[in-house]
């Protein structure tokens, strides 16, 4: 018996998008962080991500111009017969130089606090790496309309891989995060690691699953991580 | 339910889901919306499935999910084709193997499990009466039935009386021809959640206005046993129910409403034992014409009249026969 017709305008226009956080680099200090690849590790992490149906509902697979990123999500496109496309609005927030690990994480804790600042010479604030990777969300969701079954509707989906900083930037700006908020998005997210955020007319975006949230799925598995009552989903 | 008439009674598919993963069986319409751990927890996964994000026409989340232990989602689908459940096994089994393959723990499980508070604790009336239901069509003397799984569907569901309720079911003096009316409670809760048209689906709970009569009287029988312990009764009784059901179908944006009902003649009969203080034997048929349809019993191309049995037996000491009655989360089962 074939579906009945459905008014389109009675569909609900809703989408989401899987946001990855890209998997463990081969570090070298003697190369800028965003020609790195990734590490022996990171390439496994990024095969396991095939295991993970969530991306079975993304039509569209984006990165950020880091190799890093776009080799964490070609093995899941591949699968579903897609490459990753490369895209300059998801690149990871700039910085210059080589920090090491104390003065890293500090200027990071600057970037998160201060976010309309410079955390320090020739970094990109926060607010402008955030508007940049918003406007290239919001580009691309027309894009990704809607998935209509017979009998139901999906919102549509695409997965966007890029760097730590700037995803919990965007996700700070999208939220309206308390700085306390960003910092715990920013110290939950594991390499590699996946959230979803949903959009839907006339509400505010949700966040349906966090970082931090699956166990990663690029890491070993065996540690149980319970969601708090909330609004996960 | 239709799922496991067909899917799950397919040989394969039931050697898939026994021998490689571990089954369990959840209601996902509390399960979707509890806010605690548990529901956290399937949330997390069923956001990640095939209906991930759903909001039309419903916002269900039932189907059928293949996820690890720590939350991430293998595979899921909704269907009752076993090939399909054949091959959406197989879809999780082979992703199984690449996290199996890529990983280097050693699966140990986790030392710790955080404190669970469930949102909805336990109903389950411990010493009281657990019945088993079973429902189905009763053969018709002209069947225009479509000739498909629903011709020979069947259904099960349970229904809970407190200890208390099953004593008061034995009408008092304890002498052979001693009767009585079973109490209002129990009869109301038999009629409105457990004479319902269940063998294909789900059917609502009759408002307590859809009850236009409802009678069951218990009768003692026999008195027996050592030291005169053992009860026997004979139950009879009839309830009539009526209802003009009425919906919004979202897809077709229409309202829709079915005049129903159920006109049952209630028969059986049961033993109770006075020095376990429980019954030891309990059958109760209820059977007669039931008519019409609700949003999601599937009986639109069937709406009868026509005869429809449900048999109430002694629910069994296995884990299972705790499975809480389909409408357990209802606010009235339990009295208002």
């Amino acid at each position: 018996m074939a579906a009945p017709l459905v008014d389109p305008s009675v569909l609900p226009q809703a989408s989401r998008v899987i946001l990855v956080r890209h998997a463990r680099p081969r570090v070298n200090p003697a190369r800028p962080a965003r020609e790195w690849e990734l590490s022996p590790e990171g390439r496994v992490a990024a095969r396991r991500l095939t295991a993970v149906a969530l991306f079975e509902h993304a039509d569209g697979f984006y990165a950020g111009p880091e190799p890093k990123m776009s080799a964490t999500l070609a093995d899941v496109a591949a699968e579903r017969g897609l490459l990753v496309q490369t895209d300059p609005s998801f690149a990871e927030s700039h910085a210059e130089g080589w920090l090491d690990a104390a003065t890293f994480l500090a200027t990071v804790g600057r970037f998160i606090t201060a976010p309309v600042r410079p955390a320090a010479a020739g970094w990109e604030t926060a607010a402008e790496a955030a508007a940049r990777f918003a406007a290239g969300i919001e580009r691309l969701r027309p894009d990704h309309g809607p998935v209509v079954h017979p009998g139901h509707v999906n919102p549509g989906a695409f997965a966007v891989a890029s760097g730590g900083r700037v995803l919990t930037a965007y996700l700070s700006w999208l939220l309206g995060h308390t700085t306390e908020q960003a910092f715990q998005t920013w110290r939950a997210m594991r390499m590699p690691d996946v959230a979803v955020v949903e959009f839907s007319p006339d509400v505010a975006p949700r966040l349906v699953i966090p970082f931090g949230l699956l166990a990663s799925p690029g890491a070993a598995s065996g540690g149980l991580r319970l969601p708090a009552t909330g609004d996960a989903g | 339910m239709a799922g496991r008439a067909q899917a799950f009674s397919d040989p394969e598919v039931i050697r898939l889901a026994s021998e490689q993963f571990i089954p369990v069986a959840e209601n996902c319409s509390p399960l979707q919306r509890q806010r605690d751990a548990k529901g956290d927890f399937f949330r997390l996964i069923a956001e990640q499935g095939h209906y991930a994000g759903r909001t039309f026409p419903t916002d269900t989340r039932q189907g059928y999910y293949a996820f690890t232990a720590d939350g991430t989602l293998l595979a899921a689908r909704n269907s009752r084709d076993p090939r399909q459940m054949e091959e959406m096994l197989h879809t999780a089994l082979r992703r199984w193997s690449v996290l199996a393959d890529t990983d280097d723990a050693d699966g140990s499980a986790p030392e710790t499990l955080p404190d669970y508070a469930p949102a909805r604790p336990s109903r389950y009336p411990e010493g009281g009466l657990i019945l088993q239901l079973a429902a189905r069509d009763l053969p018709r003397a002209v069947d225009t039935r479509k000739d498909d799984w629903r011709k020979s569907a069947w259904n099960l569901d349970y229904a809970w009386f407190s200890a208390e309720e099953a004593r008061a079911i034995v009408p008092q003096p304890r002498l052979p021809g001693s009767r009585q009316q079973l109490p209002r409670e129990v009869i109301r809760r038999l009629a409105r959640f457990h004479l319902r048209d269940f063998v294909r689906g789900e059917p609502p709970v009759w408002p307590e206005e859809a009850i236009r009569d409802a009678e069951l009287e218990s009768a003692i029988l026999e008195v027996a046993g050592d030291e005169r312990r053992l009860v026997r009764l004979a139950l009879h009784g009839a309830v009539r129910l009526e209802w003009d059901w009425r919906w919004h179908d979202r897809q077709r944006d229409e309202d829709r409403h079915a005049e129903s009902g159920f006109d049952a003649a209630l028969y059986g009969e049961a033993t109770w034992d006075e020095s376990r203080g429980a019954f030891i034997a309990f059958e109760l048929l209820a059977a007669g014409p039931r008519w019409g349809t609700g949003q999601y019993n599937n009986r639109a191309d069937d709406l009868g009249p026509a005869p429809l049995g449900i048999a109430f037996t002694l629910a069994g000491d296995e884990p299972r026969d705790r499975t809480p009655p389909h409408t357990i989360y209802h606010p009235d089962y339990f009295g208002r």
